[in-house]
């Protein structure tokens, strides 16, 4: 069609917003502006975003929700949800099973905004923390006297992590006829709790043993811990020259020496050599029995790792190999360059563990030994993210398909090892660095690669997503924001691709 | 009525850097413990100055950073004088401001050059030993500039210092100094025939509502036809006062567009002058030309009660500020957990507002539970089977009354409402 001598130029794509420099350079097949749209599927069609239901079906659902995440238990894939009182200035997290289905609260916390979460062989390890001041900057580290929770999923309160050995005393007599190795030897009790933690040894007694005679325990002491399932006796070898130091010689679990119960008070006629004390117990002496609650959680190898706690925001905790709650308070630390600013995110990537600040990224490799032998490896000295700024994919829970998707406060971007230039959120950079950088801990990014789509909270209490249908590069994705009637603040995926948002209140 | 303006440089209190501090490396009279505080002493003063500030290791600077102004002082000066923000003239808007800074390098060698940049101007390189005044027009892509747009705090600058070539006995060193701005202002009466209304004025809203806004012209009071177009909106106000916090004033921005000051620097979200705290919130709204219409934002620690609303043009079709009224904003908990739906078209959200009283009646404990031997619905209950069997209608029996008691329990009432998707609004980059 032409008008006068002017010649009409069809515009037949809609490739979404496009914010950067300029308003006159939009070009012909991007928005300047645009809200609630959604792409269709590869072509240039868009149309109204899709709506939003409520999720819960219940007759007091939930409000003010502050924080979502997926938890896969073993049985159904469920949620865990934080709110907050802001009368009261309490968190409560609740176990959100199915949509007539809620349990809890499972804890409550004054003061308590925000909570890491990570879930781990069918229970849910939870550390909560708050947001800080430093003048005019605002981070997020564990709450202060908080410590590590874990949940087993089943509706039960969540009970603190980790925990003290038993306190008391106990006998140590000659049994029936048996055998050990005869001599001086220390005798004692690691508790274990239900989600498989073992305690440090404690209700240490020497004792002398006989050769031709078995060992029998009366008295022992039971755990105030009714999440205590088992006692599990340690003994050191044959000791020569003892110095009075009961903590000072190599613990041993006993084979067969267990007491199945939280109940019993005798363990009898326990017979064992000196040859057969394999597997070492000493260990157990120097983990933490309280974990400190952290900013940042994720799992490296099997390993539990904890950073940004309320004394250390530069220290990451890191447990042993399949032991979430077994940290030892020397050989698990990694102290990350102390520049002022606190850990806030980790993730693990083709078996390298890279650890996020806010502008910086640095990479740690198991090298086979303990954690505080791991080496640094500076990856990118400007840029990082924060403490949800690593998109989650699917409803697994875990941050990688084979990059990583990260929000810095350049924009949104790859990770492969090194952040992937441009960023993706290039066409939007104007947009995405106008958000408010002391609010870049209420980003949460989820990608939802059956849809295609990455959906990210902001700090302005509004949402967008970027739809890679086209290609996952800054050229081919195509960005919308979204806006709602209410903020929304958390955003989480499950059952494959069902997109859960909570809205909290201002 | 129009002419001149200037910020008196001494208003100027603080400079702050969003990546951190940025004195590093910079130094005052050779100082090497110079701070933010020498920084802002020095760019303020002129040029020649004693004491300008200076890097000096031959390194390529980059900075950004914003100003701090002095709310309570005079900030402005206007051909009748120095006034402070309040008593800015009504209606008064800027409609030049240009943004002038004067840097040098310098080395002890021959040879080199320097490249001085500041964000959104053509790179300038100079010989060695030679400087120059860079100004940067304010104004590029708006037609007016608020008064709190300018000092609010956003504004600030980025610049860059190239690399230097190293050499000779003497550091090189680059420095800045004489930093100002001027401009000049209009004073603007609102349009007296305009008459915009908002739809139902009269109907208490929710954060999220949406507010049409229509223009109409009127001729003896009487509504005669369209009024001035409203595609010239620039900015919604909504004021109201908070019963703790004070006055405050709620600035909905029209749409995602870069400031056009410093579209690198990012907008603090909130501030405070004079005890009015100002909060800058992006949303888009939409605009036809008669008809616009925007969704009521969230208001902080969830305010209730009356917001009086303003439009702000941007001088195309009106200019300064026009009163729509006054809306009465009540509070609906639409918090909650919620999923994309692609088979709805609206949302369904929330509605918590407003409490009732449920009746509940409870067995006294003293209360013996009657044994019941027989194989009927009641006895396979756990709970005290003379509530069921009762219900309220029974209690009226004088016997059962003495082993009932009725309690009130109050619980806010929870429904969903639908409503309309926040419209998507297109407007393509090409404009014929």
């Amino acid at each position: 069609m032409t008008i006068r001598d002017h010649q009409g130029i069809p515009i037949d794509k809609f490739n979404g917003l496009w914010n950067i420099g300029d308003p006159d350079s939009v070009p012909l097949d991007h928005f300047s502006e645009c809200n609630n749209i959604d792409f269709v599927g590869q072509s240039s069609s868009f149309k109204t975003r899709a709506g939003i239901s409520i999720s819960q079906n219940v007759l007091i659902p939930l409000s003010n929700v502050k924080r979502i995440y997926n938890y896969p238990t073993q049985s159904a894939n469920t949620l865990i949800v934080l709110t907050y009182d802001n009368d009261t200035g309490q968190g409560s997290i609740y176990h959100v099973v199915n949509p007539t289905t809620v349990y809890g609260p499972l804890l409550t916390i004054f003061g308590m905004t925000d909570f890491a979460f990570i879930p781990f062989a069918g229970r849910g390890y939870i550390s909560p923390f708050g947001n800080y001041a430093n003048g005019d900057l605002t981070f997020q580290k564990g709450l202060s006297n908080q410590f590590l929770y874990v949940y087993d999923g089943l509706g039960n309160s969540a009970r603190k992590a980790a925990g003290a050995g038993m306190s008391g005393a106990m006998t140590v007599a000659n049994g029936a006829a048996g055998h050990t190795d005869p001599g001086q030897k220390i005798f004692g009790f690691v508790s274990q709790t239900v989600s498989g933690y073992n305690s440090p040894p404690t209700i240490l007694t020497s004792f002398t043993t006989s050769a031709g005679s078995s060992v029998s325990f009366g008295a022992i002491p039971t755990s105030g811990d009714p999440s205590v399932v088992k006692r599990l006796l340690v003994a050191t070898k044959s000791i020569v020259g003892f110095n009075g130091d009961l903590e000072g010689y190599q613990f041993f679990f006993v084979p067969n020496a267990i007491i199945n119960d939280n109940i019993s008070t005798a363990l009898n006629n326990i017979s064992f050599y000196d040859s057969e004390l394999l597997e070492d117990a000493s260990h157990l002496l120097e983990n933490y029995t309280s974990i400190p609650a952290g900013a940042a959680m994720w799992l490296y190898h099997g390993r539990l790792c904890i950073a940004a706690t309320s004394t250390d925001i530069s220290l990451i905790l890191v447990s042993e190999p399949g032991e979430p709650e077994a940290i030892n308070q020397i050989t698990g630390l990694i102290v990350v360059q102390l520049d002022g600013n606190p850990i806030t995110n980790g993730q693990e990537l083709r078996d390298v563990m890279y650890v996020f600040k806010r502008s910086r990224t640095v990479a740690y490799q198991d090298n086979g030994d303990v954690p505080s032998s791991w080496l640094p490896n500076s990856i990118d000295s400007a840029l990082g993210t924060s403490v949800h700024g690593i998109a989650t994919v699917l409803d697994s829970g875990s941050a990688t398909v084979d990059f990583l998707i990260v929000a810095t406060y350049q924009g949104v971007s790859q990770f492969s090892g090194r952040y992937i230039s441009l960023e993706l959120s290039w066409k939007m950079s104007n947009f995405w660095q106008k958000l408010d950088r002391n609010r870049f801990g209420n980003i949460q990014i989820i990608n939802a690669p059956i849809r295609k789509k990455l959906y990210i909270v902001l700090p302005n209490r509004q949402a967008i997503v970027g739809d890679y249908n086209n290609g996952m590069d800054w050229k081919s994705i195509r960005w919308g924001p979204l806006s709602f009637r209410t903020g929304v603040n958390t955003i989480a995926i499950y059952n494959i691709d069902q997109i859960i948002l909570g809205a909290d209140l201002l | 009525m129009s002419g001149t303006v200037s910020i008196v440089p001494s208003s100027v209190l603080s400079i702050s850097n969003r990546g951190g501090s940025f004195v590093s490396g910079w130094r005052r009279n050779n100082n090497d413990g110079s701070t933010d505080a020498d920084f802002l002493i020095a760019i303020l003063q002129s040029t020649g100055g004693i004491d300008a500030i200076e890097h000096q290791d031959g390194l390529s600077h980059s900075e950004s950073i914003v100003f701090g102004f002095d709310f309570g002082s005079a900030i402005f000066v206007l051909d009748t004088g120095a006034v402070n923000f309040n008593d800015l003239p009504s209606g008064i808007i800027f409609k030049t401001m240009n943004f002038s800074i004067t840097f040098g390098a310098s080395s002890g060698a021959a040879s080199g050059s320097s490249i001085f940049s500041l964000s959104g101007q053509p790179i300038i390189t100079n010989a060695w030993n030679s400087g120059g005044t860079v100004t940067y027009d304010l104004m590029e892509g708006a037609s007016t500039l608020s008064p709190i747009s300018l000092i609010g705090k956003q504004f600030g600058f980025s610049f860059n210092f190239g690399s230097l070539n190293a050499g000779g006995t003497l550091q090189n060193f680059a420095k800045l100094d004489a930093w100002s701005l001027t401009g000049t202002y209009d004073i603007i009466k609102s349009e007296s025939t305009f008459n915009p209304i908002i739809q139902n004025r009269a109907t208490p809203v929710y954060p999220g509502s949406k507010i049409i806004i229509n223009s109409y012209a009127t001729t003896a009071g009487i509504t005669s036809g369209p009024g001035t177009a409203l595609d010239g909106v620039s900015q919604i106000k909504l004021n109201y006062t908070h019963p703790i916090k004070g006055s405050q004033e709620i600035i909905i921005k029209a749409g995602n567009q870069p400031d056009p000051i410093n579209p690198e620097i990012i907008q603090d979200p909130t501030l405070i002058i004079n005890g009015v705290e100002y909060v800058w919130v992006d949303l888009i709204f939409i605009e036809e030309e008669f008809t616009l219409w925007f969704y009521l934002p969230d208001f902080p620690d969830g305010f209730v009660g009356p917001v009086i609303v303003s439009i702000i043009g941007n001088g195309r079709q009106f200019s300064g500020s026009v009163s729509l009224g006054t809306l009465n904003v009540l509070f609906a908990n639409a918090s909650g957990i919620y999923t994309l739906d692609e088979t709805k078209i609206n949302d369904t959200v929330y509605l918590r507002s407003g409490f009732t009283t449920d009746i509940k009646p409870i067995l006294f404990s003293f209360v013996d539970e009657e044994e019941d031997n027989s194989n009927n619905f009641y006895s396979m209950l756990s709970y005290p089977r003379r509530i069921l069997e009762l219900g309220l209608e029974n209690i009226d029996n004088d016997s059962d009354r003495e082993d009932i008691m009725l309690i009130s329990t109050q619980r806010v009432i929870i429904s969903t409402v639908e409503v309309e998707i926040p419209s998507p609004f297109v407007q393509t980059g090409f404009l014929p």
